[in-house]
């Protein structure tokens, strides 16, 4: 064979095996763009499980004329779910290394689910006996380090869409009170709490009702002993 | 069976065409800097240590409870210099990456650095941290310092390269990540808010959601607002679920005399802009409305794979850049 016979064949495998890399790269990467609920096989036959959901749905099909027993419409959805769920799985298994050591996936749910009970952060100190607000989010008035606070990820660390916190919350707070007593020495308590407020639509009567949930209580005494009198 | 051998063979040839590396290079320096941005910001912050480390070091990640500790703290000890050493890594190799130094190895170090920090602290990392990751795999493999780039500069004396055509396959699998999140994001938007039964009113709540609206939005529940963020809600859904037909037209612009009367219109003015543009209006917006950080400028920093390098060269010229 001469040299540039072998160089031509080299360049045609190495033509075949990029093309066949590529082929497999695009491959794993659908198999993980495919979407599918997390759903356990004992939710099938849970009635709660994403109730709300399948009532919001079946409506809208009976609204196109076509009846269907909602228990059943929702039993069958869910199992579709379920298996749709096992396939998916299976067909990512041999790509599964490689996106779980890249921490990455190809699920873009952006505002998927946009909430309409948002929290706002909110801190508030001790001084001299007397609460105030040192911060909350979109006060002129109070926007102690809002730059910080509003950075996408120290925002991930504390906001969630589950009634829980979330489970960083607690060390959040504790970094954030630290923070405080650290800058300002007259403080001696810090109370960091979400704010959930009720959204409502323009024609609905405005829900003025705003409830506090998730407070934590930090004493200077308890996150700097070196503080104390 | 020849005809499976002919679609494998136009497959093939299809990622062996070459181009300039303008494009890919445009993408590496914007993205870059976006990444430079981003970790200078978390400096600039102050936010090195309670975000990079452990509980004990004064940072806000469990990785020293957890059942099975992250990579990096299993080799670095749990300390102020490791969150700190992490971090630099990432920002350096950042740096390289856009000025085109060492590129593909920066683009590796600042990949493998990323997925540990999301390990680390995995509520910190957000869904453009995820795809920046993705597009950091390819360009650890892509030429793209081969133009305008410290790499460049070395390899042939000038940072402009020789101008010798590259493979175009690392521009191509951008459009289809850009393709496949777009559709994606279409497709995964339950929330009945972004349907007729939720009142197209998604963007509505998400305006007025403090932790990521960047201003009080209170007004929009006033018309003509509500209105038009309704509409903002309609293209949002229409684009997006339509997002592959960019696909279609990108193929038709290709063979130019297929798809008959419509691809011949659809080549004339250029339809798939209709897409791009609404993108780019999207993430604009985005940023002017939204606190969400690099996501809306990390996202525009990949549109230069919509040109062919060639009509960057040509839009080059024209603003006297070339």
């Amino acid at each position: 064979m001469s040299p540039s016979h072998s160089c031509a064949s080299l360049r045609t495998i190495n033509r075949h095996l990029r093309a066949l890399i590529l082929l497999f790269v695009l491959t794993a990467n659908l198999t993980y763009a495919v979407p599918y609920p997390q759903i356990e096989a004992e939710d099938i036959s849970d009635p709660e499980w994403r109730a709300a959901e399948f009532e919001m749905w079946h409506g809208a099909i009976a609204g196109v004329g076509i009846r269907l027993d909602p228990e059943r419409f929702a039993v069958v959805t869910k199992t579709a779910y379920w298996w749709l769920g096992r396939v998916v799985e299976v067909v990512r298994m041999p790509f599964k290394p490689v996106f779980r050591v890249l921490k990455t996936g190809q699920q873009w749910g952006l505002f998927a689910v946009v909430a309409e009970h948002p929290d706002g952060l909110l801190v508030e100190v001790r001084r001299d006996g007397e609460w105030e607000v040192l911060y909350r989010r979109l006060d002129s008035d109070h926007d102690w380090r809002d730059g910080m606070l509003k950075y996408r990820r120290l925002r991930g660390v504390w906001d969630g869409v589950k009634d829980e916190p979330k489970g960083t919350y607690k060390r959040f707070s504790v970094w954030l009170a630290k923070e405080i007593f650290r800058e300002q020495p007259d403080v001696d308590r810090v109370r960091v709490v979400l704010e959930r407020r009720h959204n409502v639509l323009p024609w609905e009567d405005l829900d003025p009702e705003v409830t506090r949930r998730a407070e934590r209580h930090h004493k200077r005494s308890n996150h700097m002993p070196d503080d104390a009198p | 069976m020849s005809r499976l051998s002919a679609c494998w063979g136009r497959f093939v040839d299809f990622w062996d065409e070459r181009e300039h590396p303008r494009a890919l290079a445009l993408v590496r320096i914007l993205f870059g800097a976006c990444l430079v941005y981003d970790f200078t910001h978390i400096l600039w912050l102050d936010l090195v240590v309670p975000l990079f480390g452990v509980a004990d070091a004064g940072g806000m990640s469990d990785a020293l409870m957890r059942e099975k500790t992250p990579l990096y703290y299993q080799i670095m000890p749990g300390t102020v210099a490791s969150a700190y050493a992490l971090h630099a890594a990432m920002l350096a190799a950042s740096i390289g990456l856009m000025i085109g130094m060492f590129t593909r190895t920066s683009a590796l170090v600042v990949l493998l650095a990323w997925a540990q920090f999301s390990s680390v602290l995995p509520y910190s990392d957000r869904g453009i941290d995820a795809l920046a990751r993705l597009v950091l795999v390819i360009l650890v493999f892509a030429p793209s310092g081969r133009w305008l780039a410290a790499d460049a500069w070395w390899r042939t004396g000038s940072v402009w390269g020789t101008g010798e055509a590259e493979l175009a396959w690392a521009r191509r699998l951008l459009i289809a990540q850009l393709v496949l999140m777009y559709f994606s994001a279409g497709v995964l938007k339950v929330g009945i808010t972004w349907w007729p039964m939720g009142h197209f009113a998604a963007l509505y709540f998400a305006l007025q959601d403090p932790a990521v609206a960047a201003y009080d939005f209170g007004f929009i529940r006033r018309q003509p607002f509500f209105l038009l963020v309704q509409l903002g809600v309609v293209v949002t859904m229409l684009y997006q679920w339509t997002y592959p037909l960019v696909l279609l037209l990108m193929w038709w612009r290709r063979n130019p005399g297929r798809g008959g009367r419509v691809a011949a219109f659809a080549n004339r003015y250029r339809l798939e802009f209709l897409w791009i543009g609404t993108g780019l209006l999207f993430h604009l917006i985005l940023a002017l409305a939204m606190n969400l950080g690099i996501f809306p400028w990390a996202m525009l920093a990949l549109y230069p794979v919509w040109l062919h390098p060639d009509e960057l060269h040509v839009i080059g010229r024209r603003l006297g850049l070339s």
